[in-house]
C-alpha cells in the first residue's frame, strides 16, 4: 500500500511539474485583447494581421475570454489589470463609464465612423458628449424562425397562425417570455416605453409609459403586453420555454416549429430544418381585450470594442480597436462567426443580404424595435419578476388586477431615481 | 415518557431509563434550556469576556510601568532599541531576533506604511481625472491620458495591512521589554539565562505550540482573518456602484448601511424588509430539511449496509462514495440539465407516457426547493453514511447480546442501543452540519441559481430558492453594493457563530473533550 | 419451537431480501448521472443535449479532440483548433496544485490538531471556538482584499499558481476538528510513557502519535486533494481572462458557455469526457484508500 501510493503522489508531482512549469516562463503580453470564447480562433489571426500591418508594434499581443455580456462584471474586479481592448454589449456602457474603463475615441474617428456605420450602433457608444465605443455588430436582437413545412409565409405575419398552426402539428413554439430581455416586448409593441436618462453615472430621470391608456383602447399598453405574453405562455403544452438547449433538443427531436430568438441560432435552425428555414420579423398579434392589432417590437443592441483607460499604450489600443472593428474585419467576423455587421458597407454585401437570420435582424432592428440603452439593474430585476408572474397570469380574472400590478412595476422602475444625496 | 419531560427528573430517575428515553430527555431539555443559555451568554460570558480582556489590558500596562521604574539602563534602552537588554547579557540570538524585527518594521513604516495610513482618513483624496483626445501643434491628435488618483480599495486595504504590523511590532516590543526585565531579574538573583540552545530546545517541547501553530495561524491571519476585518471596515463605507475605485473615492460613512439595512431602506428593491424576511425563512427550513433528511435517511442506508447477512458490503459502499469523486460542480451541472422542464427526464418520462406535461423540477417556487433539497441528499448520503458505518462497527456487540436476551426485537434494539448510541456520537456533526447548510452556497448556486425569480414587485431579482448567502452574491455581482453587502454578512455571521459557539461547548462530546483520553 | 425458528428464517430472508432491493434501487440512482457523464463523453452525434439516453454513435473523438485541442466549431460544425484553450496545460496546472495543497494542508492540519489535542496552552479554548466561527463568514466576501493581496506580493496572472495554493491552503487549519477528534482517542498513557523516558512533545509527536496515525493522515490527503478539482470563482478571478492561467474548473465551465453550445458543437460531449478525465485520479485513490478513508472520518468521532 505504501508503496503504490508513494508511487502516485511521485508520479503525480513529476507529471504535474512537467506540465504545469511548461506553461510558465513565457513574456508578458503589453496588450491584451478580451473577446467572446467562441470567436477565440479568429480573434487571434484577426491579430495577427493587425501585427502584419502594424510592424512598429514589437511586443506581445493576447487574447484572452470575456464574453460580450460580461464585459463589466469582469472589468469590474480590476480595471488597472483588465485587457486594454475589450468587447462589450451597448447596454454596459454607463457601468463599464462608471468604473474608468472606456477611454474616448477621438474626433476625428468618431466623424469617419458615422459615415462608415450604422447610426445607431455609433450612437450607442456616446455618453455625455464623447464616443466610447467601436462599433462592430449590430445584431442584437429577436425575431422570429419558423418550419415553413407548417407555417405558410402569410401565416407568420400573425402570432395566432403560428400558434394554431405549431398546436395542429403537434410542433414547438419556443418563446422564452419570462426573461427580462423579451417580457416587455410585447408592451412596446403596442406603444409602451421606458427611457432612462443619466447625469454622468447616476440616474435622473425614469419615464415610462406601460400604466397609460392606450389610445383607441380601454387598457394600458403594460396590460396589453402583459395580458398576451400571458396568453402566449399558457397557450398549451405546445409552448415552450426556456434556453437555447430546448431549441436544440427540438430540432434534433424534429418537432420544431417555431421560435423567437436572436442571430446565434440561425445556423442551427437552417441546417436542421434545410429548404423549411425561414426567418421573418416578429409577427403581429391581435389583443384578446380590445380586439386591436399591434406590432410586436424587439430590442435594437450592439456590440462594440472599447479601449480601456488604464491601458499601458492607449493609443495603441485605440489603434487596435479600431482595426478590430473596421470594415475587413467585420467582413470577417460575418464569414467566421456569423456575427451581423454595423458596418454599412459590409451590410450592403450580396452575402450578408443573403444571410435570412441576419437580414432579417437588420430589417426587425429597423422597422420594429426599441433602443436598448444602459438599464439599471433594476430594470432586469423587475421586468424579470414581471415576466415570471406572467407566466401564471390568471387570463379570466378582472384586467384591472393586472392594471395594479402594471402600476407597482412602473413605480418599482421609477425608485431607481433617488432624491436624497449622499455626499 | 411524555411525563417526564413536564417535570423535573431526579438523577436517580435518569440513570434509571433507558437509552432511547435519555436521548429524549436529553434533546427536549437542550432545547429547554436553550434560552437561558443564549440569555446568560450575553448577560455573563460577554462581561466576563469583557473584564478578563481588560485585566489582561491593564496588566500589560502595569508591567511596562514596572519594567521602566525598576529596570536598569540595559533594559531602559530596551524600550527604544530593541533587544538590547538581551545583547547586552549575552542572549545574542534572541537580541538578534527583536533588533532586526524593530529595523524591518521601521524600514516598512518608512517606505510604505506610513503614506497609506495618511491617506486613510479618505480613504484617498485625489479624485481621478479622465483623459481626452487634444489637437497637437503638429496637427495630429493625441491622446491625453487619464490622470489616475487615489484607489479607496487600496489605501483601505493597505493601511489594514499596516495596523497588522503595527499590532504584532507592539507585541514584539512588549515581549522584548518583558523579556529584558525578566533576564535583569534573573541574572540579579544568580540564575543562569537560558541560551540559544535552551531557547530552541524549549520550542521543541515546552513551547512545542508555538513551534507548531506559528505556520497554521499565520496563515489564518492573512487569509481569513485579514479579509474579515477588511469586509468590517467596507461595512462602514459608501464603496457602491457609483464609487468603484480607483475610478472614483468611496467614503467613510458612519453607520449609514446599518441603518439602511435595519431601517429597509435600500436600493436592493423595494421589499426589501419583506425578501430579507422570505429569504431568511427559506434559509432555516432549508438547512432544517438539509440536515435531517440527509441524517437520517444516511443512517437508514448505512444500517442497511451494515446489516448482518448482507452481502457485497464494499461494492454498495463504493457505489455510493463515487459521488464524492465527481466535483460537485460537474455532477450539479449534470443535474439541473438533466432536471430541466424539457431535461433527458421529463423527456423520458414524456416518451413512455407516464406524465402529459413537464414535471417543472426547477422553475416552480415549491418544486425547486423540493427538487433542491432530494438532490441534496444524493450528495449528501454517502457521507452520512461513511460515518454512521463506522460508528455501527464500534457499537459493542455485547450491548446487542444483552438486548436479545432480554427479548427485543429489531426495532426495539434499534431505538434502545442504535439510534441513541450514534446520535450521541454525531451531534458535534449535526450542528455543524446544520450550521453549514445554512451557508451552503454551491448546491443552491449550480443547481438553481436561486431561481425561479420572485414574481412580486420589488423583490430586486430575488430569487425562490435563494439562500442569503445566494442572494448576497447577487447584491455583489449585480448591484456590487459592498457596504451594504458587508454589514448583511457581518449580521450573518454574527447569528450563526453564536448559535454555533453556544450549542457546540453544550454538546456533551465537547463538553467531555477529556473523557477520551 | 422448530417451527418458530423456521418462520424467523424466512422473515430474516424477506428482510435481507427487501434491503437487497431498496440498495439495488438505491445504486442504481446514484449512479444515473455517472452513467450518463460517461454516456454522453462517448456519444458521436452532434449538439448539446438529446431527449434518449443511450448515444446512438459511439465514439473515442471527443476524448481525441479534447487532448488535441481541437473543437466542432458551433457555427460551421467543422473540426477546428481551439485556440489559446489548453485542457493539457490546465489540467497539469490543477494537478500540481492539487499535489502541493494536499502536502502543505496535510502538515497544517496535522500539527494544528496535533498541538490542540495534546498540548495545553492558555489560549487553546479560545483559539479552538475561534477557529470553528471564522469559517462561518461568507468566503466571496473576502475574495476582493484577498485578490489585491495576491496582486500585492505579484502572485495573479503568471504566478497564480503559488498564489492559488497560498489561498488554498491559507485556512487549511480551520479544518482541525475531524483530526483532533481522531488524535483524542489515542490514549493519552503513551505519550506520558514516552515523556516519562524523557522524550520530548516534539518526539513524541512524530515517534509515537504520527505512526498511529494513518487512516486520518490518508483521510486528510484524499478530502485536501479533491478540493482544488472544483474550485471556480477564484481561479477564474486571479486569472484575468487568460485562458492559459485557468485550471481545470474555469475551463470545463467555459465549455459549457451558452454560445458553446450549439447543434452542431461537440462542446458538451468534450465536456463530459473532461469531467471523466478529471474525475478518474480522486475515483482511484478512493478505490485504493476506501478503507482508510471510512476508519479516518469515523475514528474521531467514536468512542464518545
Amino acid at each position: 500500500m505504501k508503496k503504490i501510493l508513494s508511487a502516485i503522489v511521485c508520479g503525480a508531482f513529476i507529471a504535474s511539474g512537467v506540465v504545469g512549469f511548461a506553461a510558465c516562463g513565457e513574456s508578458q503580453p503589453e496588450l491584451t485583447v478580451w473577446g467572446p470564447s467562441a470567436q477565440q480562433v479568429s480573434l487571434q489571426k484577426m491579430i495577427e494581421q493587425f501585427k502584419a500591418e502594424n510592424p512598429d508594434i514589437t511586443y506581445d499581443i493576447a487574447v484572452g475570454v470575456c464574453g460580450e455580456g460580461d464585459g463589466y462584471s469582469m472589468m469590474s474586479n480590476d480595471p488597472q489589470s483588465g485587457a486594454d481592448v475589450f468587447a462589450f454589449a451597448n447596454d454596459q456602457l454607463v457601468n463599464l463609464y462608471s468604473i474608468g474603463a472606456l477611454s474616448p475615441l477621438s474626433p476625428s474617428t468618431v466623424t469617419a465612423l458615422k459615415q462608415s456605420d450604422n447610426a445607431t450602433a455609433v450612437e450607442s457608444g456616446k455618453l455625455g458628449d464623447n464616443y466610447y465605443g467601436y462599433p462592430y455588430a449590430a445584431d442584437n436582437g429577436f425575431f422570429l424562425y419558423y418550419n415553413k413545412d407548417i407555417i405558410s409565409d402569410e401565416d407568420a405575419k400573425d402570432i395566432d397562425k403560428i400558434l394554431d398552426a405549431c398546436e395542429k402539428a403537434g410542433k414547438d413554439f419556443i418563446f422564452e417570455g419570462g426573461n427580462s430581455w423579451y417580457a416587455l416586448s410585447l408592451a412596446y409593441g403596442a406603444g409602451g416605453k421606458y427611457e432612462v436618462t443619466y447625469e454622468g453615472t447616476k440616474v435622473v430621470k425614469v419615464e415610462t409609459n406601460l400604466d397609460q391608456k392606450a389610445p383607441d383602447s380601454d387598457y394600458s399598453y403594460g396590460v396589453l403586453g402583459g395580458y398576451e405574453l400571458g396568453y402566449i405562455l399558457q397557450k398549451g403544452a405546445f409552448v415552450k420555454t426556456g434556453d437555447d438547449t430546448i431549441i436544440d433538443n427540438s430540432l434534433t427531436a424534429g418537432t420544431f416549429g417555431a421560435c423567437i430568438r436572436g442571430t446565434w441560432k440561425g445556423d442551427a435552425i437552417k441546417t436542421a430544418l434545410g429548404d423549411d428555414y425561414g426567418a421573418t420579423v416578429l409577427p403581429q398579434w391581435t389583443s384578446e381585450l380590445d380586439g386591436n392589432t399591434y406590432d410586436w417590437y424587439s430590442f435594437a443592441g450592439c456590440k462594440l470594442y472599447g479601449v480601456n483607460a488604464y491601458s499601458k499604450h492607449p493609443e495603441d489600443a485605440h489603434k487596435l480597436a479600431a482595426f478590430l472593428s473596421g470594415a475587413k474585419m467585420q467582413e470577417k467576423r460575418f464569414d467566421d462567426n456569423g456575427i451581423g455587421p454595423s458596418n454599412l458597407t459590409v451590410a450592403a454585401m450580396p452575402k450578408v443580404q443573403q444571410n435570412l437570420a441576419v437580414a432579417t435582424m437588420m430589417k426587425q432592428i429597423a422597422e420594429a424595435s426599441v433602443i436598448q440603452t444602459s438599464m439599471p439593474q433594476s430594470y432586469w430585476d423587475e421586468v424579470g419578476a414581471f415576466g415570471e408572474a406572467m407566466k401564471s397570469l390568471d387570463t379570466t380574472a378582472d384586467p384591472a388586477i393586472l392594471q395594479e400590478r402594471i402600476v407597482q412595476l412602473v413605480e418599482a422602475l421609477k425608485a431607481e431615481v433617488k432624491t436624497e444625496t449622499t455626499e | 415518557m411524555e411525563k417526564t419531560q413536564k417535570r423535573v427528573v431526579t438523577e436517580i430517575e435518569y440513570l434509571g431509563m433507558s437509552g432511547w428515553e435519555k436521548f429524549c430527555h436529553n434533546f427536549v431539555s437542550f432545547f429547554q434550556k436553550l434560552p437561558a443559555v443564549f440569555l446568560r451568554f450575553f448577560t455573563v460570558t460577554i462581561p466576563a469576556l469583557a473584564l478578563r480582556f481588560w485585566n489582561a489590558f491593564s496588566g500589560i500596562f502595569k508591567k511596562l510601568w514596572i519594567a521602566l521604574k525598576n529596570g536598569d539602563w540595559k533594559t531602559r534602552v530596551s524600550f527604544v532599541i530593541m533587544g538590547f537588554g538581551q545583547l547586552a547579557r549575552g542572549q545574542i540570538m534572541r537580541g538578534l531576533f527583536y533588533l532586526v524585527f524593530e529595523i524591518l518594521f521601521i524600514l516598512f513604516m518608512a517606505l510604505f506604511g506610513a503614506g497609506q495610513l495618511a491617506l486613510f482618513g479618505g480613504p484617498g483624496y485625489t479624485e481621478t481625472t479622465a483623459g481626452g483626445w487634444v489637437v497637437g501643434p503638429d496637427g495630429v491628435e493625441h491622446l491625453v491620458p487619464q490622470a489616475v488618483g487615489d484607489n479607496s480599495l487600496l489605501i483601505l486595504l493597505y493601511g489594514i495591512l499596516t495596523m497588522f504590523f503595527i499590532i504584532a511590532f507592539a507585541y514584539a516590543w512588549y515581549c522584548n521589554i518583558k523579556a529584558a526585565y525578566s533576564a535583569q531579574e534573573m541574572k540579579e538573583a544568580g540564575q543562569a539565562l537560558p541560551t540559544a540552545k535552551d531557547d530552541i530546545h524549549s520550542f521543541a517541547d515546552g513551547q512545542y505550540h508555538k513551534t507548531l501553530l506559528a505556520i497554521p495561524l499565520l496563515g489564518l491571519v492573512i487569509f481569513t482573518i485579514f479579509p474579515i476585518i477588511f469586509m468590517v471596515f467596507v461595512a462602514f463605507t459608501n464603496y457602491d456602484m457609483e464609487h468603484m475605485p480607483p475610478a472614483h473615492l468611496f467614503q467613510w460613512n458612519g453607520f449609514t448601511n446599518f441603518q439602511a439595512v435595519f431601517g429597509g431602506s435600500l436600493s436592493g428593491g423595494t421589499q426589501f424588509g419583506a425578501v430579507f424576511g422570505s429569504i431568511l425563512l427559506w434559509t432555516v427550513i432549508w438547512a432544517f430539511f438539509a440536515t435531517f433528511t440527509n441524517y437520517i435517511l444516511g443512517m437508514v442506508v448505512a444500517i442497511m449496509i451494515n446489516k448482518k447477512g448482507i452481502k457485497l458490503k464494499k461494492l454498495w459502499r463504493t457505489v455510493l462514495i463515487m459521488t464524492v469523486a465527481v466535483p460537485q460542480f460537474v455532477s450539479l451541472l449534470l443535474m439541473s440539465q438533466m432536471l430541466g422542464d424539457y431535461g433527458i427526464i421529463n423527456s423520458l418520462l414524456q416518451k413512455w407516457g407516464i406524465i402529459s406535461a413537464p414535471i417543472k423540477f426547477l422553475t416552480d417556487g415549491i418544486g425547486a426547493k423540493v427538487t433542491i433539497i432530494v438532490v441534496n441528499i444524493w450528495i449528501g448520503i454517502p457521507y452520512t453514511m461513511l460515518m454512521v458505518s463506522g460508528i455501527l462497527m464500534n457499537i459493542p456487540a455485547d450491548l446487542y447480546e444483552s438486548a436479545r436476551i432480554d427479548g427485543a426485537g429489531a426495532f426495539r434494539q434499534y431505538f434502545k442501543i442504535t439510534l441513541p448510541y450514534v446520535l450521541h456520537v454525531t451531534t458535534p456533526y449535526l450542528i455543524s452540519n446544520f450550521v453549514g447548510n445554512l451557508n451552503n452556497f454551491g448546491v443552491i448556486y449550480l443547481l438553481t441559481g436561486g431561481g425561479p425569480v420572485m414574481t412580486a414587485v420589488g423583490t430586486g431579482g430575488a430569487g425562490e430558492t435563494d439562500l442569503l448567502i445566494t442572494w448576497l452574491y447577487k447584491l455583489i455581482m449585480d448591484k456590487k453594493t459592498y457596504g451594504v453587502a458587508s454589514v448583511i454578512s457581518i449580521l450573518m455571521f454574527l447569528i450563526t457563530a453564536i448559535i454555533s459557539l453556544v450549542t457546540y461547548n453544550r454538546s456533551a462530546s465537547v463538553k467531555n473533550e477529556e473523557d477520551f483520553m | 419451537m422448530a417451527k418458530k425458528f423456521r418462520s424467523k428464517k424466512a422473515v430474516e430472508r424477506t428482510t435481507n431480501g427487501v434491503i437487497y432491493v431498496i440498495l439495488v434501487v438505491i445504486s442504481v440512482i446514484w449512479l444515473i448521472p455517472f452513467v450518463f457523464l460517461v454516456l454522453q463523453s462517448l456519444r458521436g452525434e452532434p449538439g448539446a443535449t438529446t431527449n434518449y439516453f443511450f448515444p446512438k454513435q459511439w465514439t473515442f473523438d471527443n476524448y481525441i479532440r479534447l487532448f488535441k485541442n481541437e473543437g466542432v466549431s458551433s457555427s460551421t460544425g467543422e473540426v477546428v483548433s481551439t485556440g489559446s484553450y489548453n485542457f493539457l496545460n490546465w489540467y497539469g496546472r490543477t494537478l500540481l496544485i492539487s499535489v502541493c495543497v494536499t502536502v502543505i494542508q496535510t502538515v497544517i492540519v496535522l500539527v494544528t490538531s496535533y498541538a490542540l489535542s495534546r498540548l495545553r496552552f492558555k489560549m487553546r479554548k479560545p483559539l479552538m471556538n475561534l477557529m470553528l466561527i471564522l469559517g462561518m463568514f461568507p468566503g466571496f466576501m473576502s475574495m476582493t482584499a484577498m485578490y489585491f493581496l495576491l496582486q500585492l506580493l505579484g502572485l495573479t496572472q503568471n504566478m497564480s499558481i503559488v498564489g492559488l495554493i497560498l489561498v488554498y491552503v491559507g485556512s487549511s487549519c480551520m479544518g482541525y476538528y475531524i483530526c483532533k477528534g481522531f488524535f483524542d482517542t489515542i490514549p493519552k498513557s503513551l505519550d506520558e510513557a514516552a515523556r516519562i523516558d524523557g522524550a520530548s512533545r516534539h518526539t513524541v509527536f512524530f515517534k509515537i502519535i504520527l505512526p498511529l496515525s494513518k487512516p486520518i493522515i490518508i483521510y486528510t490527503i484524499l478530502t485536501a486533494f479533491m478540493a482544488p478539482w472544483g474550485e471556480y470563482m477564484f481561479a477564474s478571478l486571479i486569472a484575468n481572462g487568460d485562458p492559459s492561467y485557468w485550471n481545470v474548473a474555469v475551463g470545463l465551465r467555459d465549455m459549457i458557455q451558452r454560445e458553446q453550445l450549439t447543434a452542431y458543437s461537440d462542446s458538451f460531449q468534450r465536456f463530459c469526457a473532461a469531467a471523466v478525465v478529471v474525475s478518474l485520479p480522486i475515483t482511484i485513490l478512493f478505490f485504493l484508500l476506501q478503507r482508510y478513508y471510512v476508519e479516518g472520518v469515523t475514528g474521531g468521532s467514536v468512542k464518545g
